[in-house]
């Protein structure tokens, strides 16, 4: 049998052989034939190889990711294990602990019985004594199983706590792993996954301790693992236990404050962390019917955390807001957190279903859709969720967001919506370069081209669209500037122009001249102007040529220029925009030669530059907060910075180029979460 | 050349004067990458000679037709406004209560959810209000570089409502017309528009100029 088997594989291999040299054989030939023939024959073949070659090294490529993805999952499986593992001895030590207490407990009790029977420290040595020790034996057993029984329950409790504990780190952990941009997205969904199995398995036992009782008191289900952790300390009703949940995540933020090596990423996930935390004990203040104090606390707590984000600010308006005496129309908005009203509620639920980013993300809202032309600028109502645009198609247009948001509550879904204007104001006669609203917004400002400026009675917001013409709206007309007005910003009852004719006017609401200021000529062009928030009697206005000075900054009353704002460097790219922080003595520029630079208009030093587009930015903006700002570009991107840290929180392109133009006006609503963007493509967008 | 062309920035920048307004070397139509292309070409065709309307509505090659006479359309809407301006100063509801050109008809104003008989500025208005939102309507036209044929039939009516305005304007307020006219060759460019794409019939091109050179000029002196 062996041998035939033997002289078959002989064969067989001689066969191969046979078969192999004279395939060897023919390519040979076949090689020779085709040396004889042509060149390009050759590299045909020596194509077909490499190709050959090419297929097998791509296949052993993804043969390599393969296994490095298995050996990254089982890592993450190991660590899952290695978890629970130590979660489990962790029970087993205090199961022990607990044993022995009770064992204790038992020796003083049975010291105790012994010592009411004064004779003799052992039950069986004398007679008499028996019964009754045997009573107190039987009464103790009694009390023992009855302590037995509540050790039990406390057990279940307490391992029902740390499974709760430990399913949290998991999560925190996973958590922290998300904010960390080392690991990839494969390893993050192969983490994941291990937890998840980690945690079903700590289901499994805690359900299996459960069986053991009969009075399980709570029956978590597997879907309850996917929700917040937050909501599963609400469904708890043992506060003290809570109180200990808390403890104990405090203690785990200390822990992994250790975990974390690198500094810079701590820094990232400290407010995180706490707002986790702050959270938690939020919703246990929400018990309580004082919940609106409580906020307010939280949001003064939140505040003072060095790493503030949008919807910290979001809370704070919205507070406010509702602290505020409402008018109906405010109520929807102002309530923001506890109604659930359209589309506001999806935001809400947004906003706490991202907490895992760590900030809160603008999303495109609203598409304004209605001019022809390029939009050159926007400004939102003080009050309203209502702005104005203009753009170069000669017209004004007043959008209504608030009532798109009270009126379509099904439309949700879509990614932005488009929303038609509830007004057209028409006068000028050549692009509209500039608009800016009064302090009551009661009026808009317009200025075109041709160095007209109008002053328009803002309609009522709630208007119908298709309302008779009433020639009132149109206000005053100011033509006294002889050249384009690129520069509008308003105070009280005052509002300052700057014109490409090199003059800076101050005018009243009646369109009366107050003072006329002349640029100086070795500046070039007024190109911006912006009321210092600080100190409301100074105006900024920006220069088309910064070497050296960005900005002069102008008293209202006299006329007369305080301070320049100077540029260390020799050669820089125009100002586009200004903008004034609301609180501080900070001002942002945006140049032509992409840069924004910072100011301290105390000083009149420049405090920072950075490169922060692309391209030529043309706009800028503060938000009502202070803490951010908006740039927006004509590389066709909106950027929202930080501007403590002055790092770029979230980059969006928002419009096409016409020409070389992209966007060409930004602006964040000065007191609501809003911005609005406005672009050549005749577009504007508002992000919410 | 091409790399010279890639270094001017087709911008006008705050500060810019009015005499600098758009004054960038033109760009060739195949160099125009942008989705606005069209708009861009247009607008680039019109600053160069407003009055040559042959030459703006000389269709380039490869064009879609469609994108082509929306972006016409968009263009003319968008002058329509500067006429409308005008118009404000002049066209009250007391005098003209209601949109007329000629007494044979009276238009009935589209943009209320029944048709109303609103005075002729008001009208005026409407209408464009109501082009404005259609042509910028996500609905029908999502794209500027691709229309559907159903989109590209709801131009015709768009272009009849405003040319009552180029009518009413006429007939009604002459001066203002012919002022306009002159500087924007705004009614010519419409009538050659809609006669070479018809879009409009000829019957209803009531306003008797630039229609045919010879018809014209004799009709415009008699009523001059």
């Amino acid at each position: 049998m062996e041998e035939g088997a033997a002289f078959h594989n002989a064969a067989e291999i001689g066969n191969n052989m046979n078969m192999q040299g004279s395939s060897i054989g023919r390519k040979v030939e076949e090689v020779n034939q085709r040396a004889q023939y042509s060149m390009p024959g050759i590299l045909h073949f020596l194509e077909t190889e490499w190709a050959k070659f090419q297929m097998e090294r791509a296949e052993w490529e993804v043969e390599r990711a393969e296994l490095q993805a298995r050996i990254a999952f089982l890592q993450g499986e190991r660590k899952g294990q290695e978890n629970l593992k130590q979660d489990l001895v962790r029970r087993i030590k205090m199961l022990e602990y607990a044993l022995k207490q009770e064992r204790t407990k038992m020796q003083k009790m049975k010291m105790a019985n012994s010592v009411s029977s004064p004779p003799t420290t052992s039950e069986f040595k004398d007679d008499e004594e028996r019964p009754s020790s045997e009573t107190t034996q039987s009464t103790n057993s009694a009390s023992w199983r009855q302590g037995r029984h509540l050790l039990r329950q406390y057990l279940q409790e307490i391992g029902y706590a740390e499974t709760i504990i430990n399913v949290r780190s998991a999560r925190v952990r996973q958590m922290l792993d998300l904010d960390r941009p080392v690991n990839g997205s494969r390893g993050k969904m192969l983490t994941e996954k291990a937890l998840y199995e980690a945690e079903a398995s700590v289901i499994a036992t805690m359900d299996f301790l459960q069986s053991n009782h009969d009075d399980a008191v709570f029956n978590p289900d597997a879907s309850d693992e996917e929700e917040d952790i937050s909501d599963r300390v609400k469904s708890r009703k043992d506060t003290d236990s809570e109180a200990s949940v808390i403890k104990q995540f405090e203690e785990m933020l200390e822990t992994a404050d250790a975990d974390d090596s690198t500094k810079e990423d701590w820094e990232v996930d400290e407010p995180y962390l706490k707002r986790l935390q702050e959270e938690f004990k939020k919703d246990q203040r929400g018990k309580k019917p004082s919940a609106r104090p409580t906020r307010q606390s939280l949001n003064n707590m939140l505040k003072s955390l060095e790493g503030h984000t949008e919807e910290e600010e979001e809370e704070e308006s919205n507070t406010n807001e509702s602290n505020k005496a409402l008018t109906g129309a405010d109520l929807v908005l102002g309530e923001l957190k506890d109604l659930t009203v359209s589309n506001i509620c999806e935001e809400e639920s947004h906003v706490s279903s991202v907490v895992e980013p760590n900030r809160k993300t603008w999303q495109a809202k609203y598409m304004l859709r209605s001019h022809f032309d390029a939009i050159r600028s926007l400004a939102f109502f003080s009050n309203d969720d209502v702005l104005v645009t203009g753009g170069e198609d000669h017209t004004l247009k007043l959008w209504n967001v608030q009532r798109n948001l009270r009126t379509s509550p099904g439309k949700k879904a879509i990614a932005a919506m488009d929303i038609e204007p509830v007004y057209t104001f028409r006068g000028h006669r050549s692009p509209v370069i500039k608009v800016a609203l009064s302090e009551n917004s009661e009026y808009v400002y317009s200025s075109s081209l041709d160095g007209e400026i109008r002053i328009w009675k803002t309609p009522l917001i709630s208007i119908d669209p298709y309302e008779l013409y009433d020639s009132s709206t149109n206000a005053h007309v100011i033509n006294k500037h002889t050249d384009a007005v690129w520069g509008l910003a308003s105070r009280d009852d005052f509002f300052i122009s700057a014109s490409s004719d090199s003059t800076v006017g101050i005018w009243k609401d009646d369109a009366s001249l107050q003072r006329t200021i002349n640029f100086p000529i070795e500046y070039g062009i007024p190109t911006c102007v912006d009321i210092l928030k600080a100190n409301n009697n100074q105006v900024l206005v920006s220069c088309s040529e910064p070497n050296p000075t960005a900005a002069i900054i102008y008293d209202i009353e006299t006329g007369e220029s305080i301070t320049r704002l100077d540029i260390p460097d020799s050669k820089v790219g125009r100002v586009n925009s200004v903008a004034a922080h609301p609180s501080s003595s900070l001002v942002i520029t945006a140049h032509d030669d992409r840069q924004l630079r910072f100011f301290d208009t105390q000083s009149g030093k420049m405090i920072h530059s950075m490169i922060a587009h692309l391209d030529c930015i043309t706009s800028v903006g503060i938000d009502p907060s202070g803490l951010y700002c908006v740039s927006g570009s004509h590389d066709a991107s909106l950027r929202i910075w930080s501007i403590e840290t002055r790092q770029c929180i979230q980059e969006i392109t928002a419009h096409r180029k016409k020409f070389d133009e992209a966007i060409l006006d930004v602006a964040f609503h000065p007191n609501k979460p809003l911005i609005a963007s406005a672009g050549a493509d005749a577009l504007a967008k508002v992000f919410i | 050349m091409a790399e010279t062309e890639e270094r001017i920035y087709r911008r006008n920048l705050p500060g810019t004067k009015f005499k600098d307004w758009c004054q960038w070397p033109e760009q060739s139509f195949q160099d125009m990458d942008s989705t606005l292309a069209v708009q861009q070409y247009i607008q680039q065709m019109i600053r160069r000679d407003y009055s040559d309307c042959e030459a703006i509505l000389a269709q380039p090659e490869n064009q879609d037709e469609g994108v082509w006479k929306y972006e016409h359309l968009r263009q003319f809407c968008m002058e329509l406004n500067g006429l409308a301006v005008y118009l404000q100063e002049e066209c009250h509801p007391e005098k003209c209560s209601q949109m007329t050109a000629t007494e044979q008809w009276i238009f009935l104003c589209a943009a209320h959810k029944t048709p109303k008989e609103c005075p002729a500025i008001d009208y005026t208005r409407h209408t464009l209000d109501g082009a404005a939102c259609l042509l910028n309507s996500n609905k029908y036209f999502p794209s500027r570089v691709t229309i559907s044929d159903t989109s590209v039939g709801k131009l015709g009516s768009v272009c009849r409502r405003v040319y009552r305005i180029f009518s009413h304007a006429y007939f009604h307020h002459r001066a203002i017309f012919d002022d306009y006219e002159e500087k924007t060759a705004l009614c010519k460019r419409f009538t050659m528009f809609v006669t070479k794409y018809q879009l409009l019939s000829k019957d209803i091109l009531i306003v008797p100029i630039m229609d045919l050179n010879d018809e014209k000029i004799p009709e415009e002196e008699s009523e001059a």
